[in-house]
C-alpha cells in the first residue's frame, strides 16, 4: 500500500527510483574508476558500535524532546497570549489600551478597574444565586442523564433507535430558536410559592424564577451520549454476574455502573456547572423583575454596557477575569477527573 | 423489517407533530386591526381613581437602562415618593441596552409579564403598539383627579413648562401605515448634541467658533494649514450627522405615515454625501465609523488630536481633558434662522398589562420624578437635560458647583439654560423599521467615506436593507 | 429528510446490534422499564425541546406572523424564499425605481422589474446567500480541520513529555474557561490596526483586519483564528485523555518494527484515536455551522465595516438577528430549520464515510 503511493508520487512529480539511482550512478565513469582490488574489508556489528549507536540515539532523543518542548513552548505562549492580554488590559486605562502605542505592560497600574466591577453588581450575591442555580441544575442534570443513559446502553426496548437518533438531532438545533417559546411557556406553567399559593408563571417570585433558570437545563442530550458511551464499557459479564445475584437493574446501576462511571459523573458535573456559570441570555430574560436574582455573567455583562459613551475596555476585562479565575480554579483542582471523565468520549463500546 | 419499523415511528412522529401543533400554536387567524380608541370623550381614568389616594395600595415594577449611579438616584427618588405614597411599592432593574430592554419586552408581551412602566425610545414603542401593549396615557395627562399640574402632593408638575418638543415625541406613533393619535409615551432622560471644542487652540490662533457648516469647512482649510497633522473637526455618531444635516437642509430622510417610509435615496443626500466625502478625503473630518473599532471621536479630541467634536452632552464627561480647556457650542446649522439639532434619550412607555390601580402609581410616580425640582436634581446628578424649562431655575441646577469633569458639565448644563437651544429640538418619525433607517444611513456614511462602496451603491444598498428589514 | 434521519439511524443502529445481540442473552425486552427510566428526559424535552421546536416550524410556514401579537396570514412558504433565494418586494416609490435603473448586470445583485414606471417589483440577494451561507462553510471547512490537526500535534507531544506534562495541560485548558465573546473583544484589540499584531508583523496601522472596512478575507482569517485559538483546548483534552489510554503494546509492536516517529504515529496512533476523531468531527462541524458568539465578540456586528454589509455573517447570527423583531422570526425559524437539514445532511455524510475507517 505505501510502496504503491511511493510510486505514485514518484511518477507525480517525474522523481526517480531508488533502483533508477543506483543504475544511474553504477553506470557514471566515476563508479566504473573505482579500484575494487585494493579495497580493505573492516567488519563491525551493523552499522556503528554499541557505544556510538547508544550515542546517537541519545543525541536523537534530545533533539526530539528539544524539538517538542520547543513546540509546546510556542503554542503555550500563543494559547496564553491573549489571556495575558486580557490581564494587562483590566489594568490599563481607556486612553492606554486605545493609544497609539501598545504597551506589553500597563504604564500605570491601575486596580480601579476591579474596584468599578465590585460595584456595578453584587458579586457575592450573583455568585450565591449562580451557585444555587448551578448545583440543582446539575444534580437534576446528572440524575435525568444516568437514568436515560442506563436505558440506552443497557435495556432492550423498542423505537430505542429511533429515540436516541431524535435526541442526537436535538442537538442539531440552534438554541436560541427555543428562547421565545420557552419564555411563554414558564410564563404560564403553574408554581406553588409558600405564602403565596399557586400562582401561574414561574416569573413572579424568587424560588419560581430560580426554578425557571433549573429545571429546562435538566435535559442535556450531549451528556447523555457522553455517559452512555461510557456505561456501555462496562463489561456485560458484570451485569449478568449481578442478575444472578438477583440484583435489579436499579440496584446494578446505581451499586455497580454509577461508581465505575463517577470520573465521568465528576466531569459532567464540572462542565456543567461552567455551562451555568456561563450562560447569559436566559437568566437575563427570566430574572427581567428583580437584578438581585441574576447570575454573575449578567452582573459581568452589565459592567459591558454602558448607556452612553465610551466602552470600558479596562473594565469589562476586569470582569471578565473576576469570573474566569474561578472556573480556572476548579480545573486545576479537578484536572485529573475531567481528563478522565472527558476523555472516554467518542470510544464506542 | 427494520426500515418499516423506523418509517413507521417517523410517520407517527411526524402525525403527532401536526395534532400537537394544530391543537396548541398560535392561531392563524388574520390581522385585523383591533380599534380600541375610544371615541367617546369623556375621560376614562377620573372614574377609577380611588377616593382615598394617598393609601393607594400596589406594586409597580419600571424596568431601565440605568447604569449603577443613575439607579442611586433613582433609589432616592423613590424613597421620596414613598414618603406621599407608603403604599406603592416600586421595584426597578436594569435589562440590559437599549437593544436588550427592547428585546425583553417584545418577549414579556407574548408572555403578559410586562412591567409596569419602562424605558423606551420611539421606535421600540412603534414595535409595542401592533400589540395594544401600551397603555394611552391622554387620560391621565389631562385628569381633573390626577392629571398634569394636579398637586397630588407631588410638587410642580404643569404641563406647561415641559419641552414640547420633548412631549410632542410621544404622540406621533403609527399602526398599519396610518396615523395613531395619542400619548404612548413620556420624556425622561433626554439629551442632545453640542460641539466641544478645543478652546485653548482656538484662542491661541484667534478663531472664533463656526455656527454655520460653511463656517466650519473654511475654518478646517485653516486647522489643516496651521495643523497638518490634526483632524479639525469630528462627529460622533455617523447616523446624527446624517439624520441632523437633512433634518437642517430639509432633505427627505423618512416619513411615519403611507406605504413607502424611507425617503433618503435621493439626489440632494447623494450631493452632500459625495461632498462630505471629498472632505473627509482632505482630512477635514472623521467619525466613529471612519475611525473604525469602537473609537468615539471623544477620545481622539482629548488626546489633542481633533480640535471639534460633535457628541452627546449624555456622554459630555468623556470630552473632558486636563490638558487643555474645553468650550461648548452649538452643532453647526445649515441656517440659523431655523436652526435643528437631534433630541434623543430615553422616555417611558406604560403597558396594559398593569392593573388600573397599577397604572395610576406608575402615572403619579411618573408625575413626582418629572416635577420642576425632581428633574433638576436628575439632571445635576446624570447629565441629562432635564425635561422642563422651569427646572433651568431650580437652585440645585443653577447653582451647582464641581471640579475636573463636572465644570465641563456644568458648562453643557449653562448652555443649555442661557441658550435657546431647545427650540431647536427635532424628532425623526417612529414607526416600523425606523430604526433600520437609522442604522442604515449611519452605515452608508461608514462605507462612504471609507471607499467601500461609491455613493449610488451605498444608497441603494441602505434601502434595499431597510426594505427587507421592514 | 427521514432518509437523512435514517442514516443516522443506520449507524448508531449498527452500534446497537451488536450490543442487543449480547444483552439478549441477558434476558427479555424491557419496555415499559425502559419507558420509566426514559421518562424525567422524555417530559422535560417534550416541555422545552421538542414544543419550541414544532412551534419553531409552525411558525417557519406563517405568513407575516408576529410574536408579540401571535397573529399571523396563514401558510405560505415565503419564509424560505425570503431567507434562501431573492427577495422581492413590491413598491410603488419613484425612487426605488431610479434605484432600479442603476441595477448592476455583472455581478447579478439585483435585478428590476418595470411594469409601467412607477410600480415596480425589487429583488435583492439575501444576505443569507451572499454572506452567511458561504461564511458559515468557509468557517467550518477550515476550523474544524485546523483545529483537530493542531490540536492531534499538541496531545502527541504532552503525551510524549514527562516533565512539565501537568503545567502544558493546565495551560492549554486556559480557553475554554474563557468567555467566548469577552475573548473576542480581547483578540479584537490585538487584531487593532494599532494593536499588537501589526507591530510585531510590521504592517504599519493601515493594515486592517476586522475594522475600517477591511475586506472580507482579512475578517475572516482573524475570524478563524480566533475560533482556532477557542476551540483547541476541548478537542487537547479528549485527544490526550485518549492516547493515555492507548495500549502499550501498540507502541512496543511499532518499535520493533523499527518504525519511524511519524509512521508510529499514522500507523498506530491516528487509528486508534479514530473514534475519538469521528466523535471530535462530528460535535465541531455541529458547533462550527452553529458559530456566531465568536463574530459578536470580535467584531461586535456582522461586518467589518461597522455594518453596511453583512459580509461577517453566520447563519445562526442571522437567525438570532431575525428572532430580535417581532415580525421577522418567521424568517428566522425557517433559516434555522434550513440550518437543521443541512446540518443533518453533513453529519449524515461524516458518519457514512466514517464507517470504512474508523477502528473500535
Amino acid at each position: 500500500m505505501e510502496y504503491d503511493s511511493r510510486n505514485f508520487i514518484q511518477k507525480l512529480f517525474g522523481m526517480k527510483s531508488r533502483e533508477q539511482k543506483q543504475a544511474e550512478r553504477e553506470a557514471s565513469a566515476e563508479y566504473q574508476a573505482i579500484e575494487t582490488s585494493s579495497m580493505t574489508l573492516v567488519i563491525k556489528e551493523g552499522h556503528t558500535d554499541a557505544a556510538q549507536l547508544a550515542r546517537a540515539q541519545k543525541v536523537g532523543k534530545i533533539i526530539g524532546s528539544i524539538i517538542t518542548y520547543g513546540f509546546l513552548l510556542f503554542m503555550s505562549v500563543i494559547i496564553l497570549f491573549p489571556f495575558y492580554w486580557m490581564i494587562i488590559t483590566s489594568l490599563k486605562s481607556t486612553t492606554e489600551i486605545r493609544g497609539n502605542v501598545q504597551t506589553f505592560f500597563p504604564v500605570t497600574v491601575l486596580w480601579s478597574n476591579y474596584i468599578t466591577v465590585f460595584n456595578t453588581f453584587d458579586f457575592v450575591t450573583y455568585v450565591g444565586n449562580t451557585l444555587i442555580v448551578g448545583v440543582i441544575s446539575t444534580i437534576g442534570t446528572l440524575i435525568t442523564t444516568i437514568l436515560a443513559a442506563f436505558a440506552f446502553a443497557r435495556l432492550n426496548f423498542h423505537g430505542k433507535d429511533l429515540i436516541f437518533s431524535i435526541l442526537l438531532a436535538t442537538m442539531m438545533i440552534p438554541g436560541e430558536m427555543m428562547v421565545i417559546t420557552n419564555y411563554i411557556t414558564v410564563a404560564k406553567l403553574p408554581w406553588y410559592e409558600f405564602g403565596h399559593g399557586m400562582v401561574n408563571g414561574w416569573l413572579t417570585y424568587k424560588d419560581s424564577v430560580f426554578a425557571s433558570m433549573i429545571v429546562p437545563f435538566w435535559v442535556s442530550v450531549f451528556y447523555i451520549y457522553l455517559l452512555r458511551q461510557n456505561f456501555k464499557q462496562i463489561p456485560n459479564e458484570l451485569y449478568l454476574a449481578a442478575k444472578v445475584d438477583g440484583k435489579s437493574d436499579w440496584q446494578f446501576l446505581w451499586k455497580v455502573m454509577v461508581p465505575l462511571a463517577a470520573p465521568t459523573l465528576i466531569s459532567i458535573f464540572i462542565l456543567k456547572l461552567m455551562g451555568s456559570w456561563n450562560s447569559y441570555v436566559w437568566p437575563q430574560l427570566v430574572t427581567a423583575k428583580d437584578e438581585s436574582w441574576r447570575l454573575v455573567t449578567n452582573g459581568l455583562r452589565s459592567s459591558f454596557s454602558t448607556s452612553a459613551g465610551e466602552p470600558q475596555y479596562g473594565i469589562q476585562m476586569a470582569a471578565t477575569i473576576l469570573v474566569t479565575v474561578p472556573l480556572l480554579l476548579l480545573f486545576i483542582f479537578f484536572r485529573k477527573y475531567i481528563m478522565k471523565g472527558v476523555g472516554r468520549a467518542g470510544i464506542k463500546g | 423489517m427494520k426500515k418499516s419499523k423506523l418509517l413507521t415511528g417517523v410517520i407517527s412522529l411526524i402525525a403527532l407533530t401536526t395534532i400537537v401543533a394544530c391543537g396548541s400554536t398560535t392561531p392563524t387567524e388574520t390581522t385585523s386591526s383591533k380599534d380600541n380608541t375610544p371615541t367617546v370623550s369623556e375621560n376614562m381614568v377620573d372614574p377609577k381613581v380611588p377616593e382615598d389616594l394617598k393609601s393607594l395600595s400596589c406594586e409597580i415594577t419600571f424596568w431601565h437602562t440605568m447604569g449603577k449611579t443613575n439607579q442611586g438616584t433613582l433609589d432616592t427618588l423613590i424613597t421620596d415618593f414613598n414618603k406621599a405614597y407608603p403604599n406603592v411599592k416600586i421595584t426597578h432593574s436594569q435589562q440590559g441596552g437599549y437593544d436588550d430592554i427592547r428585546d425583553a419586552i417584545a418577549k414579556a408581551i407574548p408572555a403578559q409579564t410586562t412591567p409596569t412602566m419602562a424605558y423606551c425610545y420611539p421606535d421600540h414603542v412603534a414595535d409595542y403598539i401592533p400589540s395594544d401593549s401600551v397603555v394611552k396615557l391622554d387620560d391621565y395627562m389631562n385628569s381633573k383627579k390626577i392629571g398634569f399640574g394636579v398637586d397630588n402632593g407631588l410638587g410642580d408638575n404643569g404641563v406647561d413648562d415641559i419641552v414640547a418638543t420633548y412631549l410632542d415625541e410621544g404622540n406621533h406613533y403609527t399602526k398599519n401605515g396610518e396615523a395613531y393619535p395619542g400619548y404612548y409615551s413620556l420624556p425622561y432622560s433626554k439629551s442632545t448634541e453640542v460641539m466641544f471644542y478645543n478652546k485653548t487652540v482656538f484662542d491661541e490662533n484667534g478663531w472664533s467658533v463656526p455656527t454655520t457648516w460653511d463656517q466650519l469647512w473654511k475654518l478646517c482649510e485653516t486647522i489643516k494649514a496651521t495643523y497638518p497633522e490634526v483632524t479639525p473637526f469630528g462627529y460622533d455618531s455617523d447616523a446624527n450627522f446624517y439624520i441632523t444635516y437633512c433634518e437642517q437642509m430639509g432633505i427627505p430622510y423618512t416619513t411615519g405615515e403611507g406605504k413607502e417610509h424611507f425617503l433618503f435615496n435621493n439626489d440632494q443626500a447623494k450631493n452632500f454625501v459625495t461632498k462630505l466625502k471629498e472632505y473627509a478625503d482632505k482630512g477635514y473630518w472623521t467619525s466613529q465609523a471612519i475611525l473604525g473599532s469602537g473609537t468615539y471621536t471623544s477620545t481622539k479630541f482629548t488626546a489633542e488630536e481633533l480640535l471639534m467634536t460633535v457628541g452627546s452632552t449624555g456622554g459630555t464627561t468623556y470630552n473632558y481633558s486636563e490638558n487643555f480647556e474645553v468650550g461648548v457650542a452649538a452643532v453647526p446649522q445649515a441656517d440659523l434662522s431655523k436652526g435643528k439639532v437631534i433630541m434623543q434619550g430615553p422616555s417611558i412607555t406604560f403597558f396594559s398589562s398593569a392593573s388600573m390601580n397599577e397604572r395610576i402609581g406608575a402615572w403619579l410616580f411618573y408625575k413626582f420624578i418629572t416635577n420642576t425640582k425632581n428633574s433638576a436634581i436628575w439632571s445635576v446628578e446624570t447629565g441629562y437635560n432635564p425635561i422642563r424649562t422651569s427646572s433651568f431655575q431650580e437652585d440645585i441646577y443653577k447653582n451647582r458647583t464641581g471640579t475636573g469633569k463636572a465644570t465641563l458639565v456644568k458648562a453643557v448644563a449653562d448652555y443649555m439654560s442661557t441658550s435657546d437651544y431647545n427650540k431647536w429640538y427635532y424628532t425623526s418619525p417612529a414607526f416600523k423599521g425606523s430604526s433600520a433607517a437609522r442604522l442604515e444611513v449611519g452605515s452608508l456614511m461608514g462605507a462612504v467615506m471609507l471607499g467601500t462602496k461609491t455613493v449610488d451603491q451605498a444608497f441603494s444598498d441602505a434601502l434595499a436593507n431597510c426594505l427587507f428589514a421592514a | 429528510m427521514a432518509n437523512v434521519l435514517g442514516k443516522v439511524k443506520d449507524f448508531f443502529g449498527g452500534l446497537f446490534k451488536r450490543k442487543e445481540r449480547v444483552s439478549a442473552d441477558a434476558g427479555e425486552r424491557n419496555n415499559w422499564k425502559a419507558w420509566l427510566y426514559l421518562a424525567p428526559v422524555i417530559i422535560l424535552l417534550a416541555i422545552f425541546t421538542f414544543y419550541p421546536l414544532i412551534n419553531t416550524v409552525v411558525i417557519a410556514f406563517l405568513k407575516n406572523y408576529n410574536y408579540t401579537t401571535g397573529l399571523s396570514d396563514g401558510f405560505t412558504f415565503d419564509n424560505f424564499l425570503n431567507v434562501l433565494t431573492l427577495a422581492g418586494r413590491t413598491t410603488t416609490q419613484e425612487t426605488i425605481y431610479r434605484w432600479n435603473t442603476t441595477y448592476d448586470a455583472v455581478t447579478k445583485t439585483y435585478t428590476g422589474i418595470d411594469s409601467d414606471g412607477i410600480a415596480c417589483t425589487v429583488y435583492f440577494q439575501t444576505d443569507v446567500i451572499k454572506y452567511a451561507l458561504p461564511n458559515t462553510m468557509l468557517i467550518t471547512f477550515i476550523t474544524v480541520p485546523a483545529s483537530i490537526v493542531i490540536a492531534l500535534l499538541i496531545s502527541v507531544c504532552l503525551h510524549s513529555i514527562k516533565a512539565f506534562q501537568k503545567i502544558f495541560q493546565t495551560i492549554f485548558f486556559v480557553p475554554y474557561v474563557t468567555n467566548a465573546i469577552a475573548v473576542g473583544m480581547v483578540f479584537a484589540v490585538l487584531f487593532d490596526s494599532k494593536g499588537i499584531l501589526n507591530y510585531i508583523f510590521n504592517l504599519g496601522d493601515s493594515f486592517f483586519w476586522i475594522d475600517r472596512a477591511a475586506p472580507w478575507s482579512h475578517g475572516m482569517i482573524a475570524l478563524c483564528i480566533y475560533i482556532v485559538w477557542h476551540s483547541l483546548p476541548y478537542k487537547i483534552l479528549i485527544f490526550l485523555s485518549a492516547l493515555q489510554n492507548i495500549d502499550k503494546q501498540y507502541y512496543d509492536a511499532a518499535k520493533i518494527d523499527c518504525a519511524g516517529k511519524f509512521k508510529t504515529f499514522m500507523n498506530v496512533t491516528v487509528p486508534m484515536l479514530s473514534p475519538q476523531i469521528l466523535y471530535i468531527m462530528i460535535t465541531s462541524f455541529i458547533g462550527s455551522f452553529k458559530e456566531y458568539t465568536s463574530v459578536v465578540g470580535l467584531f461586535g456586528s456582522p461586518s467589518t465595516d461597522g455594518g453596511s454589509t453583512k459580509n461577517m455573517y453566520t447563519i445562526v447570527y442571522y437567525i438570532y438577528d431575525c428572532i430580535k423583531q417581532p415580525d421577522t422570526v418567521a424568517r428566522g425559524a425557517a433559516a434555522a430549520l434550513l440550518l437543521f437539514i443541512i446540518i443533518m445532511i453533513f453529519t449524515a455524510i461524516q458518519f457514512q464515510v466514517s464507517k470504512k475507517r474508523v477502528h473500535y
